[in-house]
């Protein structure tokens, strides 16, 4: 197969069209690892995340927009303002398969405007277009305007960003058709070079190797999805999406409470899943699935009464439930659903900015900052006008508490001191997400190892752990500790594999992400990868983001896969985990040591040698 | 003098896709030395005609055991009153 990328340069206006080199397409596959490849080698060295020299991918997989289920998942990354290393994140929905059918498998966006810009594709033509009229829109404004501009034979998908990245706030998304995608501040790099849009209409084939194979093996897929009852018809993501698993995490100690102080939330019940189900969610009818999707785990919330009342809104998601829910002390599923439907209108990241309103919101409460610090918001948890107000004061980058919100967690507790980075909640400066590790081991390593910092996907293991996905046994036991990091590390390259094919990674709940999602990869690229080769995708791209992160802080290394002290210092004071604390030190031995890395988490020139990295090796070393 | 008839019974509850069949609770009889393993061959059985045999005892087998409140394993003896947390399978991300 042969795939075609756009080469956007905002500074000189010009737009080219290249060919993926058939070897880099078979080796990087697509998403994570083709976008690491081009960043890794098109970003100069140490050039500030805000500079017209970083640049964006925007990369698909080889099964986006085809029969594969769930085939719509594509990743944004770049060097990260957040954390000063390397980003990557996902979005679902249908803005893909559109790009997919104007031609193109990505964007590389490089340079910087002179005045805001989109950018309009439409099949061979490709433009860049004033976007002074919608500089300033929120993302739900802006896809509306971009859409009824250029809607002709067919409604034009549009991926924008919004006020808080025009405004360089530094925990931002991208908002591709209603779904978010990145973390570490993604959307504000677009901000920075002033690309507020990319608007694509497609009309062409998405074409595949084996047109028959892929059939037959997305109906395996197909099938095995449909029995779930997790991932099947009335299944658990059908009725409440990942939210199902609220009671759960509540139960096994780990729904972080009250800027992670504890892993229980008395008002467990009123946030769960089932609970958004029977209220909000109509019992699960009111479902925005993607196309080809079996699970359907989005839901629409429509909020009928209350002060809230008229507001309609996908979601919230687990992780938005969480961190703007439990997180901050709040229990009011219509507030929490609003503060969801404001971090998508600002384009917010919603884990960050719960966990850092969670973050201020302690601060507020240990009398570390005052009315004085906050605009005069009383910021106690629980108070859900307050949640509602640092969104918008956030997501405008508004005011005093504004700016504290906007600037993330780490930095907010630099600013504010006073030992409140103990209790700062996030990993090499990306806040962390809705599970607490101190109740699942596992969880703890793969925040202070990921690579983009505190992620919960990269891998998930919290299922596994607490949730029942694997047997009652060693090292899948959530205080297991022996055995974890080769677990990790082995998991971590089957996620980032299944990362690089564009299928979304919900669909591994259902069907084994290598047995049935690689005959898809197969017959979709004709590139007959082998299992070990699959997963070695996955461990490529992986090596390849670690090496970014090497190259660009001049310091970074083990003391940089750590976790917060609060997860390592101050044992959990209640639920199944009460007393424990993270033992990471022994698990990062062993993740290192099944990873080919040196002690200080360094990949070895051998390691990356054997997975073909050889161009990264002077680089680092 | 009044005799008191202590009820043997604990409550087991569920988490997971076990609560969509099962609901969120039941009541389970148990004997003197009881143990988790028992309560959940009890449940099994009550759940069987609900559910396909093999998929619910491989659910038991993944499920995560809380009892009062703490991880317990299958041999932890069980008390009349005790709360037995069954978490079956869910996923979210
Ligand atoms: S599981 Fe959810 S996010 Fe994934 S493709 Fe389906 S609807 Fe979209």
């Amino acid at each position: 197969m042969s795939e075609t990328i756009l080469k956007v340069d905002l500074t000189k206006g010009s737009i080219a069209k290249e060919t993926v080199p058939p070897e880099i397409l078979k080796k990087f596959m697509g998403s994570k690892g083709l976008a690491a490849y081009y960043l890794f080698n098109e970003i100069p060295p140490r050039v500030p995340a805000f500079s017209a020299e970083n640049k964006v991918a925007i990369m698909c997989g080889p099964l986006i927009g085809t029969v594969a289920p769930s085939s719509v998942k594509f990743c944004v990354a770049t060097k990260s303002p957040l954390t000063g290393g390397w980003t990557d994140g996902y979005a679902s929905g249908t803005w893909a398969d559109m790009l997919r059918a104007a031609g193109y498998y990505g964007i590389i966006i490089g340079g910087m405007a002179e005045k805001p810009t989109y950018l309009y594709i439409e099949d061979d033509k490709v433009e860049l277009r004033d976007a002074s009229d919608i500089w300033g829109a929120n993302t739900y404004e802006t896809i509306r305007l971009l859409k009824e501009r250029h809607r002709s034979d067919i409604e034009p998908t549009v991926l924008t960003i919004g006020p808080a990245a025009e405004k360089l706030a530094l925990i931002t998304t991208v908002i591709a058709e209603y779904r978010a995608a990145g973390r570490g501040g993604v959307a504000s790099v677009l901000g920075f070079k002033k690309l507020k849009a990319i608007v694509v209409k497609g009309h062409k084939e998405v074409k595949v190797a084996n047109p028959e194979k892929l059939e037959e093996a997305a109906k395996v897929a197909r099938e095995k999805l449909i029995k779930n009852p997790i991932t099947g018809v009335r299944g658990r993501h059908q009725q409440m999406g990942t939210s199902n698993i609220v009671l759960g995490v509540n139960a096994a100690g780990a729904l972080p409470t009250r800027n992670f102080q504890t892993g229980v939330f008395e008002y467990a019940e009123d946030i769960s899943g089932e609970s958004f189900r029977d209220t909000l969610w109509m019992g699960g009818s009111r479902r925005r699935p993607c196309p080809r999707c079996i699970n359907q785990c989005t839901h629409l919330a429509v909020i009928e009464s209350g002060k809230w009342a008229g507001i309609v809104d996908e979601g919230p998601d687990y992780e938005n439930l969480v961190m703007l829910g439990s997180n901050c002390g709040v229990a009011d599923k219509n507030t929490i659903a609003t503060a969801e439907f404001l971090t998508d209108l600002y384009g917010l990241d919603g884990i960050s900015a719960g966990n850092t309103i969670g973050f201020l919101m302690e601060c507020f409460e240990k009398g570390l900052i005052t009315k004085e610090d906050t605009d005069g918001v009383n910021l106690r948890f629980g108070n859900e006008d307050a949640l509602i107000e640092a969104l918008v004061r956030g997501g405008t980058v508004t005011g005093k508490l504004g700016k504290l919100v906007a600037m993330g967690v780490r930095r907010a507790a630099d600013v504010i001191g006073q030992g409140s980075q103990k209790f700062a909640m996030h990993v090499k400066g990306l806040e962390m997400p809705a599970y607490e590790p101190r109740a699942a081991f596992g969880m703890g390593l793969c925040y202070a190892r990921s690579d983009r910092g505190a992620c919960h996907l990269r891998p998930w293991t919290f299922g596994a752990e607490c949730l029942g996905l694997a047997p009652r046994e060693v090292p899948y036991l959530p205080y297991d500790v022996q055995g974890k990091g080769a677990w990790v590390k082995t998991l971590n390259d089957v996620f980032a594999a299944v990362d690089c094919t564009g299928v979304c990674l919900f669909i591994t709940f259902g069907v084994d992400a290598v047995e049935d999602i690689l005959p898809m990869v197969n017959a979709a690229t004709g590139f007959n990868y082998t299992a070990e080769e699959y997963i070695k995708v996955g461990e490529r791209a992986s090596n390849l983001t670690r090496a970014f992160w090497f190259r660009e802080v001049s310091d970074f290394g083990r003391n940089y896969d750590t976790l917060p002290w609060r997860c390592l210092q101050e044992p959990l004071p209640s639920g199944p985990a009460k007393g424990k604390t993270v033992p990471l030190e022994p698990m990062l031995n062993d993740y290192y040591k099944a990873a080919g890395w040196d002690a200080n988490g360094k990949p070895t020139k051998a390691k990356l040698q054997e997975l073909g990295l050889d161009f990264v090796i002077d680089k680092i070393y | 003098m009044e005799t008191v008839v202590e009820r043997k019974e604990v409550v087991v509850k569920f988490m997971g896709v076990l609560r969509d069949t099962a609901g969120p609770e039941m009541v389970v009889t148990i004997k003197d030395n009881s143990r988790i393993s028992d309560v959940l061959q009890d449940v099994q059985k009550r759940l069987e005609p609900l559910m396909d045999k093999n998929l619910l005892s491989k659910i038991l087998r993944y499920s995560r055991l809380v009892l009062n409140g703490v991880y317990a394993p299958d041999e932890a003896e069980v008390k009349p009153g005790d709360v037995l947390m069954i978490i079956s399978p869910a996923a979210g991300g």
